[in-house]
């Protein structure tokens, strides 16, 4: 390090050093011509304290505290979270409560209660007598309008009470659902009905859909085809003679052509109007009538010939 | 494999065997009184349950040639009605209810009480009349149809439905 280097170092450092210097002399300065000033503000300050104190704004800011600290106890952050998304609501409330006449009611109505000694007692009769009065009728349906708006909101609380009716899920049940719950119109006596039993195809209806999966899913598997839990064949086109007469062994009949005339009857007229036909329609149609049909097919003649027929149960009650 | 759905009509749950019987007794002549029980009773027989209908008092209605056609729905005393009691009183409301009943069992292809009574006959349901019934209301065995098996006194539908569930309508 050369002495050159030294003394401008040590130049550098007196002009820093002066300035310091001159820093502290301004300061100084200033405080000493601020000290009047900032003793007058303490003492304006220590006035308006000594006021406050004397109207109680420090008790009441204290009892305000202890406030907070009850309120805090008995509110956590959550309940202050769900105020504030209501916090418009309940501002809205507030001033529709404040309007001029809604205040005025409420001031009428204390007013009544004061007076309260002055009434004379109202049986049934002085009821019905007092509803001829057109004030009373305003306010009759005042109040019965307000008594609809809290009716109104308790619906959906009492419906989140309620568990959800369970539907139940018979065999055909996916179609049942969709159909109508009167029964169709004589052309096509529940059509829609067995129509759909017959046949579970997809339907748009996504409810309608999982019931069916529901459906395919109980459904029993024998001779490599799939029938309905109470026995009934689920595809009408899978049907061949050879089945029926199986079916048929198993429900201990004997098929004769008289059965077979029946039998392909029932087919046809499923087919052609969509829905298995009762026990009245194919006594009737097939021309076979009630009494040999019960013969032919003995105990349940409608259920039977539905099976071996390879259509859907019947409906109906004749 | 066989069938595995054998079709057994629904029997007794104790084990004193027999296929399940009913027995209904019809006393009643209303147009809406007497279906309950046709209705029921064929639906009996084509669940392969044995049935046994006795026609009593009001219930010979149904079973006779003159008046199976002519059964009428009355209004009055029915606290279902759709009509107030007042007014179903009034002459021909019995026939506007009555026609509007027909029309509407009509459409649901239900049949007539006529054909009922044939149906019931023909998948083997056994159909009695009243003896008491009959004397007191004067009616003879040609004002049965044919479809009715017998003539019979109570006592004697109670022998010949012995081990039956009773239902009386």
């Amino acid at each position: 390090m050369t002495d050159n280097d030294l003394m401008a170092r040590l130049e550098a450092m007196d002009a820093k050093l002066d300035y310091v210097v001159d820093r502290q002399r301004y300061a100084e300065e200033l405080v000493r011509s601020m000290t009047p000033v900032a003793r007058e503000g303490v003492n304006a300050m220590a006035e308006h304290l000594a006021g406050w104190e004397e109207r109680g704004w420090f008790d009441m800011g204290h009892e305000f505290v202890g406030i907070f600290d009850r309120l805090a106890a008995a509110y956590g952050p959550e309940d202050v979270a769900e105020l504030s998304e209501h916090v418009v609501q309940l501002v809205d409330t507030v001033r529709n409560l404040t309007q001029a006449d809604v205040l005025d009611l409420a001031n009428d109505a204390t007013d009544v209660i004061h007076d309260a000694d002055k009434v004379e007692p109202v049986g049934a009769f002085g009821l019905a007598k007092a509803t001829r009065d057109p004030e009373v009728q305003r306010g009759l349906a005042v109040a019965i309008e307000v008594l609809r708006q809290i009716g109104r909101a308790r619906a959906p609380v009492d419906g989140e009470r309620r568990p959800a009716p369970v539907r139940s899920t018979p065999a055909p049940s996916a179609p049942r659902s969709a159909a109508p719950s009167k029964p169709a119109k004589p052309a096509k006596p529940a059509a829609s009905t067995t129509a759909a039993a017959r046949q579970p195809a997809p339907s748009p209806d996504a409810d309608a859909d999982a019931d069916a999966d529901a459906d395919l899913q109980a459904c029993v598997v024998w001779e490599g085809r799939r029938f309905s839990p109470e026995g009934f064949l689920v595809d009408y086109d899978q049907w061949d003679k050879g089945l029926a007469a199986k079916m048929a062994e198993g429900l201990g009949i004997v098929m004769t052509a008289e059965h077979w005339q029946v039998v392909e009857w029932v087919r046809h007229d499923a087919q052609s109007i969509g829905a298995s036909p009762n026990v009245r329609r194919i006594a009737l149609g097939s021309g076979v009538g009630t009494r040999r049909l019960y013969e032919l097919f003995p105990g349940t003649p409608g259920k039977s010939v539905a099976m071996i027929a390879g259509v859907g149960k019947p409906v109906g009650c004749v | 494999m066989s069938f595995p759905f054998a079709q057994s009509p629904p029997s007794r749950e104790s084990a004193e065997a027999g296929p399940r019987r009913i027995a209904l007794i019809c006393a009643k002549g209303g147009l809406d009184e007497c279906y309950p029980v046709l209705i029921m009773a064929n639906a009996a027989r084509m669940t392969g349950i044995e049935c046994s209908v006795f026609f009593t008092f009001w219930g010979l209605d149904v079973i006779c040639e003159k008046t199976v056609d002519h059964l009428n729905v009355n209004f009055v005393g029915n606290p279902s009605s759709p009509m107030p009691t007042m007014v179903a009183g009034l002459p021909g409301m019995e026939k506007l209810g009555t026609n509007f009943m027909r029309r509407k069992m009509d459409e649901l292809e239900i049949p007539r009480a006529r054909e009922m009574i044939t149906i019931l006959h023909d998948s083997g349901c056994d159909l009695y009349a009243c003896e008491l019934a009959m004397r007191m209301f004067d009616r003879t065995d040609d004002d049965l149809l044919p479809e009715i098996a017998e003539v019979i006194t109570a006592t004697e539908f109670f022998e010949k439905t012995t081990g039956a569930d009773i239902i009386f309508v």
